[in-house]
């Protein structure tokens, strides 16, 4: 008993000098905001990457699939780390089941942005502007100089007379289209 | 407000008061749970010279984090969360600990119901469990420790150790059948 008194004793000394102080209201609040907006974007991203994913497949020869795949993986780890560590209707749950229940989410998502123009309209964006991060990603895989259909032969095995089906001049830089 | 008045207040109300700057309160809090969370902490960290200061830490750590706590929700399992946390950090430093449990990832159906047990019935389960507790692992020791001498349900638990209360009810059973397994390798005898 001894020990306990000491202990409570210990503790309201340091709480009565000062040592100790209640760290204040808004720094949770913030912390819990930083969390959900964590979780926000790598919802976003996670749905971007799944529809590139799809957009990719659809699209031949791009080489950073594999990359986009990763990351969308990774994102999907964070998003979970995130909600199971705060939110108990995630961690009150198998984690297989929380698991399964992003996945639906981000794919259902994924599913209604794949239908959108939207991966079309940056991949035309970044063939004109150069944008860090993103513009490999789009590049067609056949490693090409200039634009043409993605999937069609690499510019030094054709012929300067362009046969690889090009919707625009590659020598003043058409735009890839999706097949 | 005196002292004594606080003892018709509930722990989220006491929680309530501090987080309104009554120190007071808080002392009262320490003097409710000091006894359980220096129980809690020297069966945890079965051998260590420095039970008090892990216990001391915890309600440090509780007094700086009490504008955190949600008063709609039970003190209890909160202050638990952070000895808890103090414990697996002490135990980190002396072994590496799993970072991840696989009983977490799958479903477990009707695992997460608790055992009706009569009282005579939990008390032999107590002096049972009593007795091999420093015999089992980290986590079938905590749940054990949890349910049985803290008194928290299955649900209380979860919130504990943040798992699902499936999870607690397997690692219940899982530990009870490993005092079996000692008890049946020691050729039957119990205490």
């Amino acid at each position: 008993m001894n020990q306990t008194n000491d202990v409570a004793q210990k503790v309201i000394a340091k709480i009565m000098t000062g040592k100790v102080k209640m760290k204040p209201k808004v720094l949770f609040a913030f912390q819990t905001a930083v969390l959900v907006l964590l979780a926000g974007v790598a919802m976003v991203l996670a749905v971007f990457l799944t529809s590139f994913i799809g957009f990719a497949l659809k699209v031949k020869g791009y080489s950073h699939f594999l990359i986009a795949i990763i990351l969308a993986v990774v994102l999907f780890i964070v998003l979970a780390w995130v909600l199971t560590k705060r939110f108990p209707a995630f961690y009150k749950r198998p984690l297989l089941l929380g698991l399964v229940i992003i996945f639906i989410s981000v794919a259902m998502v994924s599913l209604a942005v794949f239908s959108t123009p939207l991966h079309q309209k940056i991949m035309e964006y970044v063939q004109q502007n150069n944008v860090p991060i993103v513009t490999p990603f789009y590049e067609c895989g056949c490693g090409c100089s200039t634009n043409h259909i993605c999937g069609s032969p690499k510019a030094s095995d054709i012929s300067p007379q362009p046969s690889c089906g090009c919707s625009g001049d590659s020598s003043t830089g058409g735009s890839c289209t999706v097949k | 407000m005196e002292p004594e008045e606080f003892s018709d207040k509930t722990d989220e109300q006491l929680a309530y008061l501090t987080q309104r700057g009554r120190v007071e309160a808080f002392g009262f809090l320490i003097e409710k749970y000091q006894d359980k969370i220096l129980r809690y902490v020297r069966r945890m960290v079965q051998g260590a010279d420095e039970p008090n200061d892990i216990a001391q830490n915890v309600f440090l750590k509780a007094f700086e984090n009490i504008q955190g706590f949600n008063i709609n929700l039970r003190f209890s399992p909160w202050i638990y969360r952070i000895a808890h946390n103090e414990t697996v950090n002490y135990l980190k430093k002396k072994k590496p600990l799993p970072l991840f449990d696989f009983d977490v990832f799958l479903p477990h159906y009707n695992a997460g119901k608790e055992e009706i047990e009569n009282e005579v019935e939990k008390k032999q389960q107590v002096l049972r469990v009593k007795s091999f507790l420093s015999e089992l692992n980290f986590k079938h020791r905590e749940v054990l420790l949890l349910y049985y001498f803290q008194d928290l349900s299955y649900q209380e638990i979860a919130e504990v150790l943040k798992i699902p209360i499936a999870t607690v009810g397997v690692r219940i059973k899982r530990a009870k059948e490993a005092i079996k397994e000692i008890v049946s390798a020691r050729g039957g005898s119990q205490p």
